[in-house]
């Protein structure tokens, strides 16, 4: 069994390179909570096997997992395609379609501002969003870099990264850039049509504050999104 | 003239969105954000007024002439037709 962002799992796999994705996650027992069971079809396993013809099968395992894990969130949780990054217990999300560089971005943070910061998720971190919070979890799909942590943080801030020549950050009305943002956005199948999604992304904006950043790839981007979003002086926190 | 089944109004934050659920989904995909006179003509749609009623409130709201606001609402009420929100 495991447990993500605090719901319990109880997974049905075939590879055993499966259980290292999960190890960080795994729990002995649960105490009445509901269990979910996850398993997948062969379906599912061809469709993602296809998209991707040289991942080995415990990874497209691994892939539909999570995309039933996700299926099967209820209606105040998603997924949002990000990094997260965690400084004085309050995560900050960077979002961009794939190959904008949140990655590279992040890691700026983490290169300059040390132990000061911890990366919660580098991919897909799952979103609990209550009715004053917005909280968010690691969970083991992460990207490439297998950047996670079993923690979670309230979130105070998602920022859209856009490439740029220079280093320019505002913060932003979220519903004027609602599409950018619909578009990272994952949730559960018993409510996934688009006016779910958009109340979900409505109440998201009631208690995050939203930016849109353009940015090249440089200490000076890093600097620049940090003291915008956390309101701390950079040059306090770099040695 | 009145709003077609399954297409809904919500504001993120001020801006005011379309959105398709259901049968209307099928019709149109995606969603369509209003600015702030198009989010206003709507909620008087949604309302039931009338395009002359509409044009009185407009000139009770806002500082614009008859013959701006009357267009607004023209081009507006044109314009979700065309997308087929409107009936």
């Amino acid at each position: 069994m495991c447990k993500i962002a605090g719901l319990v799992y109880e997974i049905e796999y075939k590879y055993d390179g499966l259980k290292r994705h999960f190890e960080d996650y795994l729990i002995d027992e649960c105490s009445g909570e509901k269990i979910y069971h996850i398993t997948y079809s062969q379906k599912d396993y061809d469709e993602v096997g296809a998209d991707d013809c040289c991942a080995n099968p415990s990874y497209i395992e691994f892939i539909c997992i999570m995309q039933n894990i996700i299926m099967q969130l209820p209606k105040n949780r998603l997924v949002m395609h990000g990094a997260v990054v965690e400084y004085k217990n309050k995560a900050y999300l960077f979002t961009a379609p794939s190959g904008t560089g949140k990655t590279t971005h992040i890691s700026m943070w983490t290169k300059y501002l040390k132990d000061k910061v911890r990366i919660i998720n580098g991919d897909k971190p799952v979103l609990v969003v209550n009715e004053d919070e917005v909280i968010a979890f690691g969970a083991p799909w992460c990207g490439k870099e297998g950047w996670q942590i079993n923690t979670n943080a309230p979130l105070a801030g998602i920022c859209l990264l856009e490439r740029g020549n220079e280093n320019l950050i505002k913060e932003i009305n979220p519903g004027k850039y609602i599409e950018y943002f619909l578009k990272e956005l994952y949730i559960g199948s018993s409510k996934n049509t688009l006016l779910d999604v958009v109340d979900i992304f409505e109440k998201i904006s009631r208690s995050v504050r939203f930016y849109h950043m353009k940015c090249n790839i440089s200490k000076e981007a890093a600097k620049c999104s940090f003291e915008k979003m956390t309101g701390d002086k950079w040059s306090e926190m770099i040695e | 003239m009145k709003i077609k089944e399954g297409f809904v109004y919500r504001e993120i934050m001020g801006q005011g969105v379309v959105v398709p659920t259901g049968k209307a989904s099928v019709e149109f995909s995606g969603m369509v954000k209003l600015n702030e006179t198009g989010a206003y003509i709507w909620k008087k749609i949604e309302q039931e007024y009338s395009q002359a009623a509409i044009v009185e409130e407009l000139l009770k709201e806002y500082d614009v002439s008859k013959e701006q606001a009357t267009e607004s609402v023209r081009k507006f009420v044109s314009d979700m037709t065309d997308k087929g929100f409107l009936e």
